[in-house]
């Protein structure tokens, strides 16, 4: 039933989201809402071009930069006309590039490299990560002080993403642990059915924390600490769709960013527009976490100023020699293939 | 400014600051004493109501949630009865049948699954869901739709603790918005330790949330509950409802004690403790744990409904008291009022009354007794006054009559006395001075000189016993008998007899008269006296030398008739000089009550140079004066000093 009722509601939810947007704009395209198999886009005759974007997980502050450049025109500016799709579990979004229902979509570097074994190239538009936020957490309560202490427990890791990065980290540390895969709840972790649990720094673990467990209660493993910092965020779209629109696929990914630094420096109006796409798409939230998330995120998008919106060639490499090691990648992408920028 | 200082001033002012004081004090005594009582024994019986309150509700979620874990005990128990299928087949008809029979007689119960994990279980008895949609008992085959239930909460939970399991609540998002909380049971296989399957009962948390709500709102409290993660389920803002966590608006705030509050409740506990104040209104919560599924309930009170009753009774307290104040005040002023009038009015009528009119009239009628009195004394005194001022106009008639008299016999006193001027040619060879003082307007005391025949002149000086009127009256009379009888007696012994006759036979009250009475022979200088009962004479000769001539010859005049009577004669120098006095010189009286004295007198004399007869009299005048207490000086003072300067040379 649960199941059932989440795919009916956010398939109604799309339909109302799409209303909303396009009753916006009253001069938008209206015409392709839902098969967009065509890799070359068209303006419409107020001259802007309508692109989908579809996030890797439910509306939050993750997010933020895409949320503010829509309700701030940035993406107008750009001559874009973005229709904001619903993420989640319901919604891979890599399966929404190759099936044609969005035209950009955000991915974790892992995830996204790893498509072409699926047959799927992707260009990366723009890095929003810079810094690692996967960690593993555990309750002080459980003993759990270092890495070997995790030995013989059990661990709970996304039965989806950050699997290989997780083992590696286990791997190195010679930890010995039951893996249970689970779902994305904190509950496992908070009714002792684990010992430690796969978190990210702007989500889970601030959950965490919003159930009562003071961070001098946790001990937590930072991967980023443990020579794994592979950054996740990013923007991508496909090759076959970049070949026929670089510019366009460029300028969504800047005007991304150019989101992203308006949320930076205004958060509090960042968070009423995250919030408010939150609500209206019936996802539970609360104004801390998402400020929390947008605080992590900054941090993490910053982390290397030089770099802000950029994939750096060696941490591309890095990521890829541990696809190739620890996840048996056979279908290495070059960096010149993967980055829009590269490629010019 | 005058106003206002005239008011402080008045008496209705005073009293009623005075009261005004004693009201704030007894005031602020009695609202901090009944509210720090009060407060303590509300708070008590507060935490009392609000901890049956909590458990009240508590239990009553709990015989819900028990009601819900016996009818998934009866699933498991049908189960038991059953025998697993060799391969997963269409749902067992006899659970089926039991579960939609339950599903509709218990209405509170969303859906029910009965899943297995195909990994454990060789048979496989399969996963699904039974609910009852559009009233459509309908099944729901999760194998079959893909979906991986074994990572999720309620399955993999309960399959990993090996404990039943109340999930956090969701919501179901069929488009009822129903939140749901839901129950697992684990079903065990052969090996006891193996949770093969899980009964799973959803429940909609609306429910739960009546009973709290509907319990709560005849108290005007407001009920939190929070599940075993802090997430808020009910909650009198109803965006907060599976948005917030007690932890989130803790954060939020930034409150420490409420995310410490929230721990505690999420520890089990249970508590009545003040939360963090915010605009300025504080609150209490009472919570306890919901022992089945580790939820926690709490109960906010607002301070201000807890103490609404006894804020009102400070508010009536204080109102009565201030009431009572203005009214008391209201009355002092009414009173002062009264008082005041009639005062006033004596006031004014006393005032006319000073001013000397004694016709005025003094307000009678007035109902304080007090006041009545003071009236009385007025009105009373008003006519006491009349009366004297008549007397008094009168008697200082009469005296002003008497004293114009006393002038007028003064004023012939001292015509009597021979004036200082004109001597040598009147007395050739004599130079006289002398000066009268009486202590009253008129005097007892006489001096008196004149030119007997061509060759004689005749002095005397007399004390009349007592002053006043009769004394000089007497002294009149004695002047004018010398005067009369010097010519006519013959000799100075016969003049003093027929004085004293003279006096004796008049028989007056003041008929007592001493007196030196002389004779000087211009031509010879030879001077006959007589001292009849008078202080001494003195003689100051040429170079100072002094006489003092005190002997007697006679008693005082006008006691005795037929006295006695010497006289005496002495040769005059040239420049010798006869000083004569009354006693009112000798016996003048000091501060110190000391006497002037003959032997000052003496010393004062012998010390003059070459001085003529005034200046002989003003020196002892002036040195009388510098020792007498004025307010003793009570006798008349008299001086006669008579220079012989020459024998007279021409007849």
């Amino acid at each position: 039933m649960k199941l059932r009722s989440r795919t009916l509601v956010c398939l109604m939810l799309s339909i109302v989201v799409l209303f909303l947007l396009l009753s916006c704009r009253k001069k938008t395209d209206t015409s392709d809402g839902d098969s967009r198999s065509d890799a070359v886009a068209t303006a419409d005759t107020s001259g802007l071009i309508t692109v989908r974007f579809r996030p890797q997980w439910l509306h939050q502050a993750q997010f933020a930069g895409v949320y503010v450049a829509h309700a701030k025109g940035i993406y107008r500016d750009y001559g874009l006309n973005v229709i904001i799709q619903d993420g989640g579990p319901d919604y891979p979004a890599a399966k929404s590039l190759r099936d044609g229902d969005s035209e950009f979509v955000s991915l974790f570097l892992l995830t996204a490299m790893a498509q072409a074994d699926e047959g799927l190239r992707l260009v990366n538009v723009a890095q929003v990560s810079q810094r690692s936020s996967f960690m593993i957490a555990a309750k002080q309560s459980s003993g759990i002080r270092e890495p070997k202490d995790l030995n013989g427990r059990k661990v709970g890791l996304w039965y989806s993403d950050f699997r290989e990065i997780a083992l590696l980290f286990l791997q190195k540390n010679n930890v010995e642990a039951e893996i249970i895969p689970v779902d994305w709840t904190i509950n496992l972790l908070l009714s002792d059915a684990i010992d430690a649990l796969n978190v990210m720094r702007y989500n889970e673990y601030h959950q965490l924390m919003q159930a009562g467990l003071d961070p001098e209660e946790m001990t937590v493993f930072e991967m980023a600490d443990h020579g794994l910092n592979i950054p996740e965020d990013g923007i991508y779209c496909t090759r076959e769709f970049y070949n026929f629109n670089p510019k366009l696929a460029r300028d969504f990914g800047e005007a991304t960013m150019d989101g992203w630094l308006y949320a930076i420096n205004n958060p509090e109006e960042a968070l009423d527009i995250v919030m408010d796409i939150m609500r209206r798409s019936y996802i539970p939230a609360n104004r801390p976490h998402q400020r929390w998330m947008l605080n992590v995120q900054r941090d993490v998008i910053l982390a290397r100023p030089e770099m802000v919106g950029k994939l750096e060639e060696s941490v591309f490499n890095t990521a890829k020699g541990m696809l190739i090691d620890h996840a048996g990648m056979k279908v290495p992408v070059s960096f010149r293939e993967f980055v829009a920028n590269a490629v010019d | 400014m005058q106003l206002i200082r005239y008011m402080r001033s008045s008496l209705a002012y005073q009293l009623i600051t005075m009261i005004f004081l004693v009201v704030v004090i007894f005031l602020i005594i009695s609202v901090v004493l009944t509210r720090g009582i009060m407060t303590r024994a509300m708070l008590r019986n507060t935490e009392r109501t609000l901890n049956y309150l909590v458990s009240d509700n508590i239990r009553s979620i709990q015989n819900r949630l028990e009601q819900i874990q016996g009818r998934a005990q009866d699933i498991l128990s049908l189960i038991h009865t059953r025998t697993l299928p060799d391969e997963e087949p269409e749902a067992d008809p006899a659970i089926a049948a039991f579960l939609h029979d339950m599903l509709k007689r218990n209405p509170e119960i969303e859906s029910v699954y009965l899943a297995y994990d195909k990994d454990l279980v060789p048979q496989n008895p399969g996963a699904r869901g039974y609910y009852i949609n559009l009233g459509k008992f309908t099944i729901l085959d999760l194998n079959r739709l893909g979906i991986d239930f074994r990572n999720r909460d309620w399955f993999q939970i309960p399959q990993l603790t090996k404990k039943e399991h109340w999930s956090e609540p969701w919501f179901d998002a069929d488009g009822k918005k129903l939140m749901i909380t839901s129950y697992s049971l684990p079903i065990y296989g052969d090996n006891v330790d193996e949770v093969i399957g899980i009964i799973r009962l959803d429940i909609a948390l609306s429910a739960l949330q009546r009973k709290v709500i509907s319990s709560n709102h005849q108290h005007q409290g407001s009920a939190i509950l929070i599940s075993h993660s802090g997430r808020i389920l009910v909650h009198e803002d109803e965006s907060k409802l599976l948005n917030e966590t007690i932890f989130s608006l803790a954060e939020e705030d930034n409150d420490i004690l409420l995310r410490q509050i929230g721990k505690d409740m999420l520890a089990g506990k249970h508590d009545f403790v003040k939360l963090s104040e915010t605009g300025g209104s504080s609150q209490w919560i009472c919570y306890a744990p919901l022992v089945l599924n580790n939820w926690s309930l709490g109960i906010i009170f607002n301070e201000k409904d807890i103490f609404r009753d006894l804020n009102t009774l400070l508010l009536i307290l204080t109102l009565f008291l201030i009431g009572g104040f203005l009214a008391i005040a209201i009355i002092i002023s009414y009173m002062a009022w009264r008082i005041n009038s009639p005062l006033r009015q004596l006031a004014a009528a006393t005032y006319s009354i000073g001013q000397g009119d004694f016709e005025v009239d003094v307000p009678l009628s007035t109902s304080f007794n007090e006041i009545r009195y003071l009236s009385n004394a007025i009105v009373n005194m008003r006519d006491s006054l009349r009366l004297y001022m008549a007397d008094l106009l009168s008697t200082t008639a009469a005296k002003n009559r008497i004293e114009s008299e006393l002038r007028i016999a003064s004023l012939v006193q001292k015509n009597l006395i021979p004036q200082n001027n004109d001597q040598t040619r009147l007395f050739p060879g004599l130079r006289v001075f002398g000066i009268l003082e009486p202590a009253k307007d008129i005097g007892g005391d006489l001096f008196d000189y004149f030119r007997l025949d061509e060759s004689r002149f005749c002095f005397v000086i007399a004390d009349v016993l007592g002053n006043g009127l009769v004394a000089a009256m007497t002294m009149i009379v004695v002047n004018t008998l010398i005067r009369t009888k010097a010519r006519t007696a013959g000799s100075l012994k016969q003049l003093l007899l027929d004085v004293n006759n003279y006096l004796c036979e008049t028989q007056s009250e003041s008929n007592f008269v001493t007196a030196i009475i002389g004779m000087i022979d211009l031509r010879t200088g030879l001077m006959e006296y007589s001292n009849a009962g008078h202080v001494p004479m003195y003689l100051r000769k040429v170079g100072r030398h002094l006489v003092k001539y005190g002997e007697t010859q006679s008693t005082a005049l006008g006691i005795f008739p037929d006295i006695e009577v010497e006289t005496r004669t002495l040769q005059l120098d040239l420049g010798d000089t006869v000083i004569l006095f009354t006693d009112g010189i000798t016996e003048a009286m000091s501060k110190a009550e000391a006497f002037f004295g003959e032997q000052r007198l003496e010393l004062l004399i012998q010390d003059l140079h070459n001085p003529e007869p005034e200046t002989i009299v003003k020196s002892i005048l002036n040195s009388v004066r510098d020792f007498t207490d004025q307010n003793k000086q009570t006798d008349d003072t008299t001086i006669l000093v008579i220079e012989y300067l020459h024998p007279m040379v021409r007849i």
